[in-house]
């Protein structure tokens, strides 16, 4: 959980508001699997803390998003249909905040321990717990075993 | 300046200071090592952290450009394919490495006579088995006995387990009828030497906080110290010192603090590994040595050899191990001796790697890539992939080419002031067909063991982990820079032991060979040391 509060954030409020809705359009939640969507309040406040160093150019492409949304629909992207903004954020012409968001949002999205557990992984550190590991089939190496050396001789 | 006389000065913990360190230590001898970065704490390694992925990328990046700490040594690999991996800090590039740990064969020392490339080792596998089973023992290596690809040779610990992932590739091996084993691990499958063994947390190329991986700050060193080696780390040296009668007389050195140091010694061994070595040598300029110390045949930092390496990963329709047990799983050799009917000379090893990327890296791979959608189809896409990866490495043999270097960058340095390494690199188009071949056929093994889809590259831009060549050993001072038991041709008290030693490369990991050259080097020494300098 990152200890970053909204008001740390150089985004403004409205951006910040934008750019937890394209979280959520990039991994919306999931009632088949019972897990969150990158919107959630945790996950995107990761994301916030992430976005920090790289708030620049994520304010440039939000801004690109919103004149667009303005400019097909004459309304806020928070204010348009969930395909309407998905077709607006994969048609934007700023691929970069694309790709900082896809960066930023699967990496606060799989650090979370509910997402993590939805996956069959624990939800916390590899350490101390580890996993099990099972032996496996060993009789497959039996036709190894039956083979002749084949090193190179010198 | 404060000067102390050592006997023997060492330069760099890593797989083989450590390991010289230690075997020189019964000669009750004052041994001193300098090592340029820190001791590890393993309470740190990413793997104690939910967000272990994203740790990884920096101080934890196999890249010293990347890592970036006060204590790395930046390195100009911009005109090379292959980007220089490595680490420096106590136990040097173990701290990072896999441990996946097989032995060269016989043939690699013969590469010249076999194949009429390159030149053949001035020592062969029989002089060096003995101290591969001593490293065995130091290092603790999982395993099994009774490869057909290798001469007979012992298994400390049994090997780590096949678990789903290893299942899938034997199957797909077995298919195909081609050679498979369980790999041998420098990683403890059961405790060892005392230390835990693996719990499976996925994470052993970013430090395995468990230390059930055999790293030499957890193997070799606490047993070197013990016996009287002194370590002492962020000392980083900028040259090692001559006098008129062209004999190493110690090193100059900056201390933690920043503040320059020289400390005399009998004896200078040189363990910076196949770029930090022939960087330190280029760096001691004299007047006996204008071309850098040891390098009257002009090799040093020539015949720089990599492993070009391909990965290809397939995706299987059951679920697998992912990240949840160490890389290390099977190889194969199948194709590691020379059949010109290939299109190549020489050959390599698959090295299995059980997960195909962990949840984070498998999320944003895939949507960058497109294969993992945005929106509602995202959760049903990434969970195709996410555990149910899996595939392997061609480890290649690269062979020895003089345009392929090591000199000093001109502008670049380190946090000390140290002119850094350049690398100068080209893949050669042995290389470049060995890897194509090695990408068909590992496709077909995953396609045989029920891959949905493969995907494959090579060269691995990041894979330049194994460092070797650039001070390579030989009996003939004209083309050679050590002779055939580590001691330089030009400097008679001075020694190598890394992987800038190597002739050629063979189409393995190198450390387990590392690490038994500079065994051999310290019994060569042990057994001379009445007339070490003659």
């Amino acid at each position: 959980m990152s200890d970053v509060i909204s008001s740390d954030s150089p985004l403004t409020k409205e951006e910040r508001e934008v750019l937890r809705l394209v979280a959520g359009l990039i991994i919306p939640a999931s009632d088949e699997h019972g897990i969150p969507g990158a919107d959630d309040e945790a996950i995107f406040a990761n994301i916030l803390a992430s976005a920090s160093a790289v708030a620049e150019p994520i304010a440039e492409g939000l801004n690109v998003l919103q004149e667009l949304a303005r400019r097909r629909h004459d309304e806020s992207m928070t204010n348009l249909s969930k395909d309407d903004q998905l077709t607006l954020l994969r048609d934007s012409t700023s691929t970069r905040l694309l790709h900082i968001m896809l960066r930023l949002t699967g990496k606060a999205y799989y650090e979370d321990g509910r997402v993590l557990e939805s996956i069959n992984l624990k939800s916390t550190p590899p350490y101390p717990g580890g996993y099990e590991l099972e032996q496996g089939d060993w009789s497959l190496l039996d036709p190894v075993k039956a083979r002749e050396p084949f090193y190179r001789k010198t | 300046m404060v000067e102390e006389v050592v006997d023997v000065l060492i330069i760099g913990s890593g797989a083989s200071g450590a390991a010289i360190a230690w075997s020189l230590a019964e000669t009750k001898m004052h041994i001193v090592c300098l090592e340029q970065g820190d001791w590890m704490k393993p309470a740190e390694y990413p793997s104690t952290h939910l967000d272990w992925e994203s740790r990884a990328d920096g101080a934890f990046s196999p890249s010293p450009n990347r890592r970036g700490r006060s204590t790395d040594a930046p390195i100009n690999d911009s005109n090379s394919p292959i980007a220089i991996a490595n680490f420096d800090g106590v136990g040097g590039g173990t701290i990072l490495y896999a441990g996946h740990f097989p032995r060269f064969h016989p043939s690699d020392f013969r590469v010249k006579s076999l194949d009429g490339v390159a030149d053949d080792w001035p020592i062969d596998y029989d002089t060096l088995a003995p101290y591969y089973d001593e490293n065995d023992r130091m290092m603790g290596v999982s395993g099994l006995a009774g490869d057909p690809a290798y001469p007979p040779k012992p298994a400390v610990m049994p090997p780590l387990p096949l678990g789903k992932s290893g299942e899938a590739l034997a199957r797909g091996f077995n298919a195909k009828g081609w050679h498979w084993w369980p790999s041998d691990s420098a990683i403890a499958s059961e405790p060892y030497d005392g230390r835990d063994k693996c719990i499976n947390l996925g994470a052993c190329t970013i430090g395995c906080a468990q230390g059930a991986k055999a790293s030499t700050d957890i193997t070799y060193w606490p047993h070197a110290i013990r016996a009287g080696v002194e370590l002492r780390s962020r000392c980083r040296v900028r040259e090692i010192t001559v006098n008129a009668e062209g004999m190493a007389t110690g090193a100059t050195y900056y201390d933690p603090e920043g503040v320059e140091q020289h400390i005399k010694a009998e004896v200078v061994v040189v363990a910076c590994n196949g770029v930090g070595t022939p960087r330190l040598l280029l760096n001691s300029k004299s007047n006996q040595f204008p071309e850098g110390l040891a390098n009257r045949s002009g090799l040093v930092g020539k015949n720089l050899m990599f492993h070009p390496y391909a990965a290809i990963y397939g995706t299987f329709p059951d679920e697998l191990d992912g990240t949840r047990g160490p890389g290390n799983c099977i190889w194969s050799q199948e194709f590691y001796e020379t059949d010109l009917s290939r299109g190549f000379v020489r050959g390599y090893t698959y090295e299995c790697t059980r997960g195909g990327g962990g949840p984070v890296s498998t999320a944003v791979n895939g949507m960058l890539s497109g294969r993992v959608p945005v929106g509602d189809e995202h959760h049903r896409a990434y969970r195709e992939l996410v555990n149910h990866r899996t595939g392997m490495v061609a480890i290649c043999e690269d062979l020895p080419e003089e345009h392929n270097t090591v000199t000093i960058d001109p502008e670049l340095k380190d946090s000390s002031g140290i002119p850094s390494a350049k690398v100068d690199y080209t893949l050669s188009d042995n290389s470049r067909k060995m890897l194509d071949f090695a990408m068909v056929r590992a496709t077909e093994v995953l396609e045989a063991a029920g891959a949905t889809e493969v995907h494959s590259h090579g060269p691995i831009p990041g894979g330049g982990w194994h460092l070797m060549g650039t001070a390579r050993m030989g009996t003939d001072p004209s083309r050679s820079v050590v002779n055939e038991w580590g001691r330089s041709h030009d400097v008679r008290n001075l020694f190598i032991v890394d992987g800038s030693l190597f002739v050629t490369s063979a189409g393995v990991n190198p450390t387990r060979t590392i690490q038994a050259l500079a065994l051999y080097v310290a019994d060569s020494m042990k057994k001379r040391l009445a007339n070490l300098f003659d």
